[in-house]
């Protein structure tokens, strides 16, 4: 091995214009910034599309755009993506807080939610000025398992360009307290195994230790090492699934 | 430490690490214009008088561009650097044989590649625009 090394560094240095290694330059470049790239858009702190205003959907695909051209083109500088990527992220966080500040700047940058449907009645001029056609809304309303305008009580174009809509009570769908159904838990479930592995954070939730889930299981005639996924919902009931070797049979134990 | 404070850090990292970099390179490279446009000025003005020195001139001026090679091509366009190299070089190698006619075009080349990437590089409404 050694030996090799020796002789790729001989290789290397008899060569009169230097040993060509533009490919691992290309890969490294590009795993440079598509890490450099990764930690600004965690910096924005948007974590999928459907978050993003259109000012942001466009800084990000400018971002990409910067990125890319310097990831496939070794003749210009890293710092040539680099500065106007961080620019760009600048101005999104001044942006950010000029909005957290002051609303008259929020409704200037992220614009204002409008009122599409009022009662059942298409805003009309509002549509127009938004260039929200009536198709369009009927496929938001279509999105939202809304069949007809006449059902809508609001239905409001959010600054995000999605549509939120709001029924009219005679076709809202009843909710537990409207039956009278007040009893019942809304705990978080906490997976307690997953893939086979015991997960801490959800040991720590529920203040249970290793010994507890493994007594637990026993007492059912199952064996922790045979588990495959295994959550505990907000009663205190365990949903168990075995591996596969076990026929991934599926058990709900009781609470304690 | 809570994302918010380590975000906070991070944009003030940012935002000396612009102004450094606002600051520093653009320094280099007018040095660097200055030192490497003398040197071609002096070089120039040999070959005019046929002087003795003109191709130890033009040689010293091609190491000059070599030795910076590294370091310009951080914030420079490669090829601008190449080009300018390239014609330092020519300049060198017609200086060597005697051809002052064509070490002195290589030289205006260099000069006038030179100032195209001050051009570009130094802030000014030509170049924002």
């Amino acid at each position: 091995m050694y030996h090799k090394f020796l002789y790729v560094r001989v290789r290397y240095e008899k060569r009169p214009y230097g040993q060509n290694t533009g490919m691992l330059t290309l890969f490294l470049r590009a795993i440079f910034l598509d890490l450099f790239v990764l930690l600004i858009l965690r910096l924005t702190g948007k974590r999928q599309v459907s978050d993003l205003q259109p000012y942001d959907l466009l800084m990000t695909l400018i971002i990409a755009d910067l990125a890319s051209t310097a990831i496939a083109d070794t003749d210009i500088p890293l710092l040539y993506s680099i500065v106007p990527i961080l620019a760009l992220y600048l101005v999104q966080q001044l942006l950010a807080k000029l909005c957290l500040k002051s609303s008259a700047m929020r409704r200037l940058i992220c614009g204002t939610p409008q009122i599409l449907i009022l009662d059942g009645v298409l805003q009309e001029k509002i549509m127009r000025r938004t260039n929200y056609t009536v198709r369009d809304l009927l496929d938001s309303l279509r999105s939202n398992g809304i069949f007809s305008v006449d059902e809508v009580a609001y239905a409001i174009l959010e600054t995000n360009g999605t549509v939120s809509v709001l029924e009219k009570a005679a076709y809202q769908a009843p909710e537990r307290r409207d039956l009278g159904l007040t009893d019942g838990s809304a705990a978080l479930s906490h997976l307690l195994i997953l893939e086979g592995r015991l997960q801490k954070s959800g040991l720590g939730a529920l203040h249970l230790k290793r010994a507890d889930v493994e007594s637990l299981l026993a007492k059912n005639g199952l064996a922790l090492k045979n588990v495959f996924f295994a959550e505990m919902n907000g009663d205190g009931e365990l949903h168990v699934q075995l591996d596969r070797k076990n026929g991934s049979r599926v058990y709900t134990l009781g609470a304690e | 430490m809570g994302f918010t404070v380590f975000r906070a850090c991070m944009t003030v990292l940012i935002c000396l690490g612009l102004v450094a970099l606002f600051i520093f390179p653009s320094q280099h490279l007018s040095d660097f214009a200055d030192v490497f446009g003398g040197m071609l000025k002096r070089a120039a003005s040999s070959l005019h008088a046929d002087a003795p020195d003109a191709a130890d001139l033009c040689a010293a001026l091609s190491d000059a561009i070599r030795d910076e090679m590294p370091v310009l091509e951080r914030f420079l366009n490669h090829s601008d650097i190449d080009s300018l190299d390239t014609a330092a070089a020519r300049a060198a190698a017609a200086a060597r044989t005697g051809d002052h006619g064509t070490a002195l075009d290589a030289l205006t080349e260099a000069d006038a590649i030179l100032r195209r990437i001050m051009g570009i590089e130094l802030f000014s409404w030509n170049s924002l625009l």
